[in-house]
């Protein structure tokens, strides 16, 4: 609604929205392309999609669907369960364990606080090269390679430090004031934790639990390194089996899977969003 | 305070009961896997602890790591299930990627003491995983190798011990797509006797008569400096693992590029670098924009089909310019055993019968290249496909002018690619002349190999 403003004014605000507007669009378009054009080529048989790198399929075909679909020694939906089952355990056990760590970290005194804290911002900073090899040998003797222990249990021991942190800074930011008013009622730290900071945290949370998500369904290396049986790949793993770098490539039936691979993190980013804005945006307190 | 006490132990307890509760409900999901996935090493010695079913206590169960794409899977599996009805005390379980992850993989297992007890193999990495011990001597085991040529078996021969088997042939080609060449209106060249200067001129000809470019020249090029030097009587890597190509040689093969560049007869660098990156099915040739394109002999059938064209196959130029002819006879890839393996006999047995019964012939036909054991290669090529049978009666051909194999690649040959391929891109893209970065590239090939 226009508030009344002279006319000339008004005319100008919208002329400056329009190009505003267009050029937000165009960015945005640039943006989205590729994925349009994975969408699009998806649609195409194998043989066009190089040869016709338009938007537009000439022939366009749903079989790339059904081929991918069975492509592989399991149905895809196989290898969907299987990312499924690994994204809930990652997703439970990071929520569980870095909150936990993090409440410590915010709001207990304990030794050397501030050195630990120190050691866990420094184990964001180790590429996952360096500690794969180690990791390795360790799931190896106890007999956890090909299972997906590997990839769930650190979960459940607070080894994501970045969530750590991230709880930190929103524990922080929740007034100290509600603890102390909760340990006169006489509430200790597991009462307070469970009923007053998780309730107040659940931006944190749900930053938590979509990231969480979104990363452990676009791993690859951990899972690549630790599960060796086909039945037991993940969607990242069975995506990369069509793909052959010294002979043939089945793009299409990968473009296929890749777009239904992609639909749950639509999803969860569509119902999600609004709690991530907030997780990292918010401190607690406006 | 006593009750404070009480009352948080009482949460504490009920706090480790969430968690013991969560992880149990975890532990059931994995449960529900490790029902469906096939067991590792450990549920098999249970079995035979268990008195197994097989009352010979033979049972074997082997780990067979390979890389490739789905139809590779799907043939493997199906080798697989082949073999284990045949032999039935053995169970082989598959262990698949790509190509790049395969090899992040395989290193991160022989880190940790879990190499797969058959793998596949490539003679860049060969000598890395032999030099450390990681690969049994194949030569100890019950595995013929007699119906293999001899210089292939070599291929895989190192200090003395024999570490991978080279399971098929490829050779170094110029791919031509004859309907550009009529395009342009140019005869198919003579590929016995053309020399480089009639590609360049050929493709600078055809670059001028159509739309799209002569040849794709850029790139990959190991194995054209590898040929080149052969011409000249040098070698990339000569008998002791060093490089053995003069800088010179090696700056005139680069001049020829940036010269074909010049001249319009292939694409420019940063068109050529995108081009490269999409693989084969987006390369010039399989686009239909270019006339000429190298590859090996196993990517026609590919390549072919990406391009909806009959392409035929020619000998690189310069075979009969200089001093000596330069193609030679490429192990596809090599089949390698652990030298930790549980059950080598196991292994080897299964390597014995991939190689040489003409039923897992039949099955891979011509996956692996060519087959290397001569017999099954006869007894498979009736069922090749059209491509594959071109391809094989050009090896054929070219192996009678084919004079030695090369000396194996030393260890870090598998890096000297990446280096060779970096200053191909600065001499390419004009930031280094030929000769600087030829010097340059031999230097530091020789700083990672040894």
């Amino acid at each position: 609604m226009p508030d009344g403003g002279r006319q000339r004014g008004e005319w100008g605000g919208r002329a400056r929205s329009t190009i505003k507007h267009i050029l937000l669009i165009a960015a945005g378009f640039a943006m989205v392309y590729p994925l349009l054009w994975m969408v699009a080529s998806s649609f195409k048989p194998d043989a066009l999609i190089f040869r016709e790198p338009g938007l537009i399929p000439s022939q366009p075909t749903a079989e790339n669907y059904g081929r991918g679909w069975t492509a592989l020694l399991n149905p895809f939906s196989h290898y969907l369960m299987n990312s499924f089952i690994l994204v809930a355990g990652s997703v439970i056990g990071n929520l569980v364990s870095t909150s936990l760590a993090a409440y410590a970290f915010a709001r207990l005194n304990f030794r050397l606080r501030g050195l630990w804290f120190g050691i866990m911002l420094m184990s964001i900073m180790l590429p996952i090269h360096v500690i794969i090899v180690p990791q390795y040998v360790l799931f190896s003797e106890i007999g956890w390679i090909n299972t997906f222990w590997p990839l769930i249990v650190p979960k459940l021991l607070a080894t994501d430090a970045f969530f750590v942190f991230l709880m930190v800074q929103f524990f922080r930011g929740i007034p100290k004031e509600l603890d102390e008013a909760a340990r006169i009622d006489g509430a200790g730290h597991i009462r307070i934790f469970f009923q007053i900071m998780l309730p107040l945290s659940l931006p944190a949370l749900a930053t938590t639990a979509i990231f969480t998500f979104i990363w452990t369904w676009n791993d690859f290396f951990g899972q690549l390194i630790f599960l060796t049986d086909p039945a037991m790949y993940t969607v990242p793993i069975a995506l990369r089996t069509f793909l052959d770098s010294t002979g043939e490539s089945s793009w299409g039936p990968m473009f296929a899977m890749s777009v239904i691979s992609l639909l749950p993190l639509f999803l969860v980013f569509l119902f999600g969003q609004r709690y991530l804005v907030k997780g990292i945006a918010t401190t607690g307190i406006k | 305070m006593r009750l404070n006490k009480t009352n948080r132990r009482g949460t504490v307890l009920k706090a480790a009961a969430l968690v013991m509760a969560g992880s149990l409900a975890l532990s059931a999901c994995g449960q529900a896997e490790n029902l469906e996935e096939d067991a590792e090493g450990g549920a098999a010695e249970e079995s035979s602890a268990a008195g197994g079913e097989n009352a010979a206590g033979g049972e074997a169960e082997i780990r067979f790591s390979w890389w490739g794409s789905d139809s590779r899977h799907q043939l493997n599996q199906d080798l697989i299930d082949a073999f284990m009805e045949e032999y039935p005390d053995i169970t082989v379980v598959p262990d698949y990627t790509d190509w790049g992850g395969y090899w992040d993989k395989l290193a991160t297992q022989t880190a940790g003491g879990d190499t797969p007890d058959v793998l596949m193999q490539e003679e860049r990495y060969l000598r890395e995983y032999a030099d450390r011990g990681v690969l049994a001597d194949l030569s100890e085991y019950d595995i013929d190798t007699s119906a293999m040529d001899e210089a292939l078996v070599s291929s895989g021969e190192l200090d003395g011990g024999l570490y991978g088997l080279a399971t098929g042939v490829n050779v170094r080609v110029m791919m031509a797509d004859p309907q550009i060449f009529e395009e342009a209106g140019v005869e198919m060249p003579d590929d016995t006797t053309w020399t480089w200067d009639d590609y360049h001129e050929l493709m600078v000809q055809i670059a001028e008569n159509t739309e799209g470019y002569g040849a794709q020249d850029y790139g990959f090029i190991e194995p054209d400096l590898a040929i080149w030097a052969r011409q000249h009587g040098q070698a990339l890597w000569d008998e002791n693992g060093e490089i053995g190509v003069d800088a010179e040689l090696v700056a005139e093969l680069w001049e020829r590029s940036l010269k074909i560049i010049e001249d319009g007869g292939a694409p420019p660098a940063s068109e050529a670098l995108e081009i490269d990156a999409g693989g084969p099915e987006q390369s010039l040739i399989a686009t239909n924009r270019a006339a000429v394109a190298r590859f090996w002999t196993n990517q026609l059938e590919a390549i072919s089909s990406a391009s909806g064209r009959d392409l035929e196959m020619l000998r690189y130029p310069g075979e009969t310019e200089f001093e000596r002819t330069g193609l030679f006879l490429k192990p596809a890839m090599a089949i390698s055993m652990s030298a930790e393996s549980e059950f080598p006999e196991a292994s080897a047995t299964f390597i014995d019968w991939m190689l040489n019964s003409e039923e897992a012939g039949k099955i891979l036909l011509s996956d692996r290249g060519l087959p290397a054991n001569e017999d099954v290669r006869a007894a498979i090529l009736p069922e090749l496909g059209e491509a594959e049978q071109y391809a094989a009666e050009f090896i054929e051909d070219v192996s009678a002018d084919i004079e030695d194999a090369p000396a194996p690649p030393p260890v870090g040959a598998g890096e000297v690619a990446a280096i060779l391929a970096r200053y191909n891109e600065q001499v390419l893209f004009g930031q280094m002349e030929p000769l600087a970065a030829a010097e340059a590239f031999i230097e530091e090939a020789t700083s990672v190999t040894g």
